[in-house]
């Protein structure tokens, strides 16, 4: 029973992570653009959807909503004190930690939350739903991938450093059909390079976030669960007994 | 001041859509033109500072003029041709393609700036909290936290700061005490989340599906606002689809056959541009009556 | 009066800790009493509280039963019992669940899915009634602590409760608020009928606002007879007359001449010219109001702020101590985190280890404390290590803002000895507070911060 649910998981996620974002690019290369656009707003929208209407019924236990909102706050907060450092954010880090330790549905949301709320005090746009689908993506892997990343730090680094082009290659694909009208490879290229000094620093920030985090995140997880016996399933019972 | 943050969630929702949608897609010069004049307009009525429209403006001229160059750098479709870089086409409609580009870009843009101003997060609550109220809540605590959390790292910060120990750090030290110090109010965060999230189920969180009270009343102007939007985004596809106010780029650039439709849907879109604009005035209008 | 509340041979364990923190506790209450609970830090008042509701209780092992209105707790529907019990904590900043006000104080009813126009009602009355109209539009983080606080008691009377009960509410509150808040209490108790139950460490301040007092000891409730022992004197006659004992000194760690201070341009002078002289190891202790501008007079000694006129001339280094003691460390525990910063500040590991052994051992910090993470330690603890880290900065001046705040009796005679022993040693010592008693208690010198000015 729980086995073939996990298999259904299984499923449900590589639809999202493999054949959704393969979609866009194969559209970016022959529909025109109104068309992608419309299909690419939609994906996005659909996706986002169906995260935020899984998490919906997590949402009625306390601690699972409480951590995800601590998790996306942080991540906001952190992109308003570095504000002052262009491309040195925590925002990142944040969705990774959120997925390794809470999960994937929790680190999608914590993902696109992030966005959602950040643009508030930074900008609203357009961007927004595509933001929301990224950065929630990044959440998504990190709590797949946790058992190995909680294991490996290497490996978080090397995630956390890729994570940053990885998300600025797909949307420079969107960006690119909407300004010049069809995918070029020059035009990829032009907003490609126009971001890259901004997106090496993203990595770089990245990385060291991850690696100053690491073991904190570990140890006050561990002992959260601990002394707030935080037992997946048992937490929202509270109380006596 | 603002009058457009007073209409309804779901308006703005509204609105906002089509108008992206619009802004967006339409590759239409003249609708390109409207949008960015409107997006001008509104935030100039609705209370933005001249220097930083200006400012504004003037960022959005030369966006537009630099998108012509860029765009002949990448495309070299277009019959007319201009002159050549080794053997690079340089063409006008590339040229002209690019300014329309820019246009869109800096339209779209300006109205961002708009949709930022004009709602906030209790909108979003607002909208949420009737289709997914756990998300909804989650926002909400999250929308507690942000201000909290900030204020630990303001408080940190300064306290290492007054101890001294930044004094004669570079910039990658001085990075490295900065994520330190970002993770022990990570810790203390997390902790005290752990309280709240006590707090919330003493208080029934979770025990029945919540029933949201907050009150946003639906008004005429917001039925009227609906209408308005219906209408145009009918008049833009239909324009759209009947392709009777075509404008094409390549291979060279000018107007098709300008039919009905094709009018309808550009003085439908003009008028729709003018929407917060047109809110914004009547609200000073009255305000300036109140006074008689 | 009918009988609202019975404890009957009450134990209980926490799941991780070993010893029974009550055990054999016996209560009855009756409707509409109003309640004073004592007992020192860790004896149980927390615990006690929280059990009562099921909604509340912490984890662990519960023997005896709990009776409301001879009913066991644990039989009525959760629901119910929310509806019933209100539980208000001392610190209103972890209980504060939703951004607005508004949403706040709708929250338990929005969770128990009641009828909204029945929602905006409630809001409506619990405005007029508590006068707080003006922060129904304003977000949580706006507050004052004492504002919050008020929020809570009213989000908590939302639901019409029989009983509240309320855990030290008045700890993070400067006296007036204290005051404002206990009458609040006193009055819903008055108008509703309400119980209350309130644990407090202030005993002696305000049992004679209570029916009765009762006190945990060893795990079980006693009445105990508090009243007649109040301290009435707080007057700041009290406060001047520290300044004229004063012994000759050798000279002065501070000096401030004609201090002007404003946060806008175009506002008005937070700190008017302020002229004072603290002496080389002294308890400066500075005294005045809420916002009267004490929190910034320390932040442009320390050099945070920077004023607009006047001179500070100060001896050797200075170093502030936050409201929140938390604030200054950055590491898992007191050990790790002051390694850390001396290593930032240049020290070799040897050097760095001998003075924190040395530190350690003058403040009384015991191993164990030093490798406690840092959020289990009390509050005093806390506050001792913090004061450590301020000697390691090699500061000659400290300054305190507000050390007394979330402090216990006990916790604060252990502060006014460590002050004293840190002015002989030579260290100059300045806290600012809203505890008249403490300063009274601690200080060498004083001064009271009012209109702008210091007056001695």
């Amino acid at each position: 029973m729980v086995k073939e649910r996990s298999i259904k998981r299984i499923i449900a996620y590589i639809t999202v992570l493999v054949v959704i974002p393969g979609m866009i690019v194969i559209f970016a290369a022959f529909l025109p653009r109104s068309l992608f656009m419309a299909v690419a707003v939609a994906i996005s929208l659909a996706a986002v959807a169906a995260f935020m209407l899984g998490f919906e019924k997590s949402a009625d236990n306390a601690s699972k909503a409480v951590l995800a909102a601590v998790f996306t706050a942080l991540s906001v907060a952190g992109r308003v004190v570095f504000a002052a450092t262009p491309g040195f954010k925590p925002v990142f880090s944040m969705a990774i930690f959120a997925g390794m330790y809470l999960g994937p549905e929790s680190g999608f949301l914590v993902g696109a939350l992030t966005a959602l709320l950040s643009n508030f005090i930074f900008g609203q746009g357009a961007w927004t739903i595509f933001q929301m689908f990224t950065w929630g993506l990044i959440g998504l892997v990190a709590g797949l991938l946790a058992p190995l990343l909680k294991k490996n730090k290497v490996i978080l680094c090397i995630a956390g450093a890729l994570a940053g082009p990885l998300f600025s290659m797909v949307i420079d694909i969107w960006s690119t059909v909407w300004i010049f009208g069809s995918f070029s490879l020059g035009g990829y290229l032009t907003t490609t390079l126009s971001a890259l000094p901004f997106t090496i620093l993203h990595a770089i920030s990245n990385v060291i976030f991850l690696l100053v985090l690491a073991e904190p995140m570990r140890r006050t997880m561990d002992r959260v669960t601990v002394k707030y016996a935080l037992v997946p399933g048992t937490a929202n019972k509270g109380g006596l007994k | 001041m603002h009058r457009f943050r007073l209409f309804h969630p779901v308006t703005k929702i509204i609105f906002f859509a089509v108008l992206f949608g619009i802004a967006m897609f339409s590759e239409n010069p003249v609708i390109r033109l409207l949008s960015l004049a409107g997006a001008i307009v509104a935030l100039g009525v609705s209370g933005m500072p001249a220097k930083k429209l200006l400012k504004i403006i003037a960022g959005g001229i030369f966006t537009v003029l630099i998108m012509g160059p860029v765009n002949c750098i990448i495309s070299h479709e277009g019959k007319t041709v201009l002159f050549k870089i080794f053997t690079m086409k340089i063409t006008a409609e590339a040229f002209w393609f690019g300014l329309s580009a820019g246009t869109m870009i800096v339209g779209t843009a300006i109205w961002c700036i708009f949709l930022t101003d004009e709602t906030d997060t209790e909108d979003l609550v607002f909208s949420l909290g009737r289709i997914l109220p756990g998300i909804s809540s989650v926002i909400t605590v999250t929308l507690r936290y942000i201000p909290e959390i900030i204020k630990k790292f303001r408080e940190t910060y300064t306290a290492q700061k007054m101890l001294g120990v930044f004094k004669d750090k570079k910039f990658f030290a001085r990075a490295a005490i900065s994520s330190k110090i970002f993770m022990s109010v990570t810790e203390r965060s997390i902790e005290n989340a752990m309280d709240t999230a006590a707090t919330m189920r003493a208080r029934g969180y979770g025990l029945r599906k919540r029933v949201p009270s907050g009150v946003r009343k639906w008004r005429n102007r917001d039925t009227l606002t609906v209408i308005l939007c219906a209408i145009c985004a009918g008049a833009f596809a239909a324009g759209e689809i009947t392709g009777s106010f075509g404008f094409t780029f390549y291979p060279y650039t000018g107007f098709g056959a300008i039919g009905i439709p094709g009018v309808a849907m550009t003085v439908a879109c003009a008028i729709f541009f003018m929407i917060p604009a047109g809110a914004e005035i009547k609200g000073r209008i009255r305000w300036q009556r109140s006074f008689e | 009066m009918a009988e609202k509340l019975r404890i009957e041979n009450l134990g209980f364990k926490y799941a991780l800790g070993g010893r029974y923190v009550l055990s054999g506790a016996e209560l009855t209450v009756m409707a509409g009493e109003k309640i004073l609970l004592a007992g020192t830090s860790g004896s149980g008042k927390s615990t006690l509280l929280k059990v009562i509701s099921p909604a509340t209780a912490p984890r662990g092992e519960l023997t005896g039963r709990i009776l409301l209105d001879g009913k066991d707790t644990g039989d009525y529907a959760r629901e119910e019992i929310i509806s019933k019990i209100a539980y208000v904590a001392q610190n209103p900043d972890t209980q504060t669940v939703v951004d607005t006000v508004t949403g706040e104080l709708a929250f338990g009813c929005e969770n128990l899915g009641m009828d909204p126009a029945e929602v905006c009602r409630r809001i409506a009355w619990i405005c007029t009634y508590f006068g707080i109209e003006e922060l129904l539009s304003k977000k949580i983080a706006e507050l004052s602590g004492g504002q919050k606080q008020t929020v809570c008691l009213a989000a908590s009377i939302m639901l019409k409760p029989d009983i509240l009960l309320l855990d030290e509410p008045t700890t993070y509150l400067d006296p007036v608020a204290a005051v404002r808040f206990l009458d609040l209490v006193a009055n819903i108790n008055r108008d509703f009928g309400t119980t209350v139950i309130i644990a407090e460490h202030r005993v002696e301040e305000f049992a004679d606002r209570f029916d009765r007092v009762i006190k945990i000891e060893n795990g079980q409730i006693q009445e105990i007879d508090a009243a007649g022992k109040r301290e009435t004197d707080i007057f700041y006659e009290k406060v001047f007359e520290i300044n004229k004992g004063g012994k000759a000194s050798s000279g002065d760690a501070v000096r401030v001449k004609n201090l002007e201070f404003r946060y806008d341009k175009n506002g008005r002078n937070v700190l008017g010219g302020v002229d004072i002289r603290i002496p080389k190891g002294s308890v400066y202790a500075l005294l005045g109001g809420n916002g009267c501008g004490k929190t910034t007079f320390l932040r442009c000694l320390t050099g945070e702020l920077k004023s607009q006129n006047g001179k500070i001339t100060i001896e050797g280094k200075c170093a502030a101590m936050t409201q929140n003691p938390l604030s200054m460390f950055i590491e898992e525990t007191p050990e790790k985190d002051l390694k850390y910063f001396l290593k930032q500040l240049g020290y070799d590991k040897e050097t760095g280890g001998q003075k924190i052994k040395e530190i350690s051992e003058k403040l009384d910090l015991t191993e164990e404390m030093l490798k406690a993470n840092v959020l289990d330690l009390s509050g005093g603890e806390i506050e001792r290590a913090a004061i450590a880290k301020l000697v390691l900065a090699g500061a000659d001046v400290m300054l305190f803002d507000e050390p007394t705040k979330g402090l216990d009796g006990p916790a604060k005679a252990n502060l006014t000895g460590i002050m004293r022993s840190l002015a002989e040693d030579g260290y100059t010592v300045v806290f600012v507070t809203h505890d008249i008693n403490f300063a009274l208690a601690t200080a060498s010198r004083a001064g009271v911060l009012s209109g702008g000015r210091i007056l001695e």
